[in-house]
């Protein structure tokens, strides 16, 4: 069991809103890991989509991203790809 | 939810025509009955649990929750793939019946107030709408109403709703409801939902989304329309400008239908024809553009595929404005169509005034003591700009500066000799010079055109082609002078005729004059946007057609199944024709055979 943290930007032009969040959770899922969200002191998890939207990460923010399972490099890149789609609706 | 049949609470005269505006939420008109929907009113009570009591409400809870998240997945599995936006909506409302600010916090509030599971969730729920409401972002907080709609679907289920309630609906109806879910909307997707409205949601809202991908068209945000109307009134829905009509009047509601029935000839295929370029199938170019009153309409413009403005009526900016006599104000709007199209055209006429357009908005100046007693021929247009070199100057001035955002064409209006348009020249070149001097900088090649509309200017077209850099053909004026007919006079709107063969002749000339100096010649009257006479403005050798907005399609579809050699040939037949009905009795024959699609059919 590894943990990684990496710094992120929101890219996507209406922030990190539910359907980002949605993905989020997909991604915990399919990777089979722990993630999450750092900002603002605060913690969430990302299986929470309330938590996360809570978050109001919005365009232009950044934020850190905490992952602990087998292989968190392969998350990190999903979550960094998810957050630098810009011109999704 | 449940029909409400009779909602007219403060009895006020539901027979009156009332125009209400909202949020374009999704485009279309529709005409029809309405149905209004209240929401069961959730007077969660509040009831104390016994201790033996506390893990059954849990469960009853927890029940609910499995409940909504099966009504959501069966939901989920019967919509078609191509439905992305929907599909994205629904899977995050499935996240959000089990995300644990709902389920988790709901089930702890029961065993540690000892409380029902309905006043539990709503403690839950007030909790997370605390939450949203502290959230910065518009986009993200407005995401609250999604939770209500999951929370609502749980409530539901907890209080033993009935199932769908608009299952029975058999007519054709428009629906009427303080709000929907995404899911709502989802379910209205029968034959029998001719649209809806709400009274909550904007465009962002889910419920808008949903819509759009459905293809529903809806207003939403219309405060207090479930009290303003009851079921079975008639309203007109007209999602592209956001507008409801409330008991509409007959004339009214052909308006819109007719509307409508060009729109839907529009969205079934000409749609497809949007994005192709405007060329024949031998390659011949001809621009197609289009003639707006309004900036209103640039994203109308746009949807439909033109080239760039070939015609901005600007008097109707001028006078729809507050204050009149603003140049920044008309800056502002011409700076703005001309960043919208760049890098095409925008051509801005001067203002188009005088005769019997506007009188009543003109100021009271020793010009216009008496109402003229031939307006169309009178103090109108360019010579009434040139009467008045203030305010001539100043739109001048207002175009130059806005030249710098995109490619400016400046139009004279209803020049009828080379002396007046010399006189707009110098007018123009002062405009330049005051800007020269006050170092604001402006496009030194922005074209400059005439309308070729005055018979006099078509006999003179080539003189006045040397010194312009494009003709546009304004054949409304064109034929009311030619023929001398007012086309608003009963006794002799019925000789009022686009097809006479002087009309054709004198657009050909125009045509002529202008190619043989080089300059490109447009025609912005009516015809350009009239199927049946396109195919004949297109032989006389236009290089462009400006039209309005809804036009542009149909007429590229036209244009994209002609052949330039066809087209010329068309032009010197018509041309030898001797009267109107000649001319219609070649075409009504020659059009079915080389567009039978067009029509064939008749």
């Amino acid at each position: 069991m590894k943990t990684l943290e990496k710094k992120i930007t929101v890219f996507n032009r209406k922030g990190v809103h539910s359907r980002v969040a949605t993905k989020l959770a997909g991604i915990a899922d399919k990777y089979n890991v722990k993630l999450a969200i750092v900002c603002h002191g605060e913690v969430v998890d990302c299986s929470s989509v309330l938590d996360v939207l809570g978050m109001s990460l919005s365009h232009g923010s950044s934020c850190t991203i905490r992952v602990s399972g087998a292989d968190p490099a392969r998350t990190i890149s999903a979550v960094e790809a998810l957050f630098h789609e810009r011109n999704e609706k | 939810m449940k029909p409400v049949r009779n909602n007219n609470i403060q009895g006020t005269p539901a027979e009156q025509p009332a125009t209400l505006y909202g949020i374009c939420a999704s485009p279309g008109i529709v005409v029809g009955k309405i149905l209004v929907l209240r929401r069961h009113t959730r007077k969660a009570g509040w009831y104390h649990l016994r201790p033996e009591k506390i893990e059954n409400e849990v469960n009853r809870f927890l029940q609910s929750i499995d409940g909504a998240e099966h009504e959501l997945v069966h939901l989920r599995s019967q919509l078609a793939e191509d439905l992305a936006d929907a599909l994205s909506i629904i899977d995050s409302h499935i996240l959000m019946v089990r995300d644990r600010m709902i389920v988790d916090r709901t089930v702890k509030i029961i065993r540690k107030r000892k409380i029902n599971a309905e006043w539990a969730l709503a403690k839950a729920l007030n909790r997370i709408k605390k939450r949203f409401n502290a959230i910065e972002d518009p986009y993200i907080r407005e995401r609250y109403a999604d939770v209500k709609q999951v929370a609502d679907r749980v409530f539901g289920i907890l209080s033993g709703r009935a199932g769908d309630s608009f299952a029975d609906v058999d007519n054709q109806i428009i629906i009427v409801a303080h709000d929907f879910s995404p899911e709502d909307t989802l379910r209205l997707r029968s034959e029998s939902v001719l649209g809806f409205i709400t009274e909550k949601g904007g465009a962002t809202s889910h419920t808008a989304i949903v819509a759009r991908s459905l293809g529903i068209p809806a207003v939403l945000g219309i405060e207090q329309i479930t009290r303003k109307c009851a079921t079975g009134d008639t309203i007109i829905l007209d999602g592209h400008s956001g507008r409801v009509c409330l008991n509409p009047t007959h004339d009214q509601v052909e308006q819109y239908q007719e509307y409508s029935r060009q729109y839907q000839a529009f969205s079934d295929d000409i749609a497809f024809f949007v994005h192709l370029m405007p060329e024949t199938i031998d390659g011949l170019r001809v621009k197609l553009t289009a003639n707006i009153e309004t900036i209103d309409e640039v994203n109308t413009v746009q949807k439909f595929g033109a080239e760039g403005i070939g015609l901005f009526r600007s008097e109707f900016d001028y006078f729809h404005r507050q204050k009149v006599s603003d140049e920044q104000l008309f800056f502002e709007t011409y700076k703005y169509l001309l960043s919208a199209f760049a890098p095409f055209p925008v051509t801005i006429r001067t203002l188009d005034i005088g005769g019997d357009k506007f009188v009543e908005h003109l100021p009271v100046s020793n010009l216009r003591i008496d109402l003229e007693r031939n307006p169309a021929l009178g103090l109108r247009s360019i010579r009434y700009s040139l009467r008045e070199p203030d305010l001539f100057l100043m739109q001048l001035r207002a175009m130059l500066r806005a030249s710098v955002y995109g490619k400016l064409r400046i139009l004279f209006p209803m020049i009828s000799s080379l002396d007046e348009l010399e006189s707009a020249n110098q007018l123009l070149d002062s405009a330049k010079n005051r800007l020269l001097e006050k170092g604001v900088p402006f496009d030194p090649d922005v074209e400059v055109g005439i309308m070729i509309e005055v018979p006099s200017a078509v006999m003179m077209a080539d003189s006045l082609a040397r010194k312009v850099d494009y003709f546009s053909i304004g054949t409304n004026d064109m034929i009311q002078y030619s023929m001398a007919i007012d086309r608003g006079n009963e006794h002799v709107a019925h000789m009022y005729d686009p097809l006479n063969p002087a009309v054709i002749r004198m657009i050909k000339r125009t045509v002529d004059a202008g190619h043989a100096r080089g300059i490109d010649v447009s025609l912005c009257g009516e015809m350009a946007g009239d199927v049946m006479t396109v195919p004949v403005l297109l032989g006389l050798g236009l290089d462009e057609l400006s039209m309005r907005p809804s036009a542009l399609p149909f007429v590229k579809r036209l244009l994209r199944c002609s052949c330039s050699s066809q087209l010329t040939e068309l032009g010197d037949k018509i041309l030898q024709c001797d009267d109107g009905a000649e001319v219609r009795d070649f075409l009504n024959s020659y059009l079915p055979e080389y567009y039978p699609e067009e029509f064939g059919g008749r």
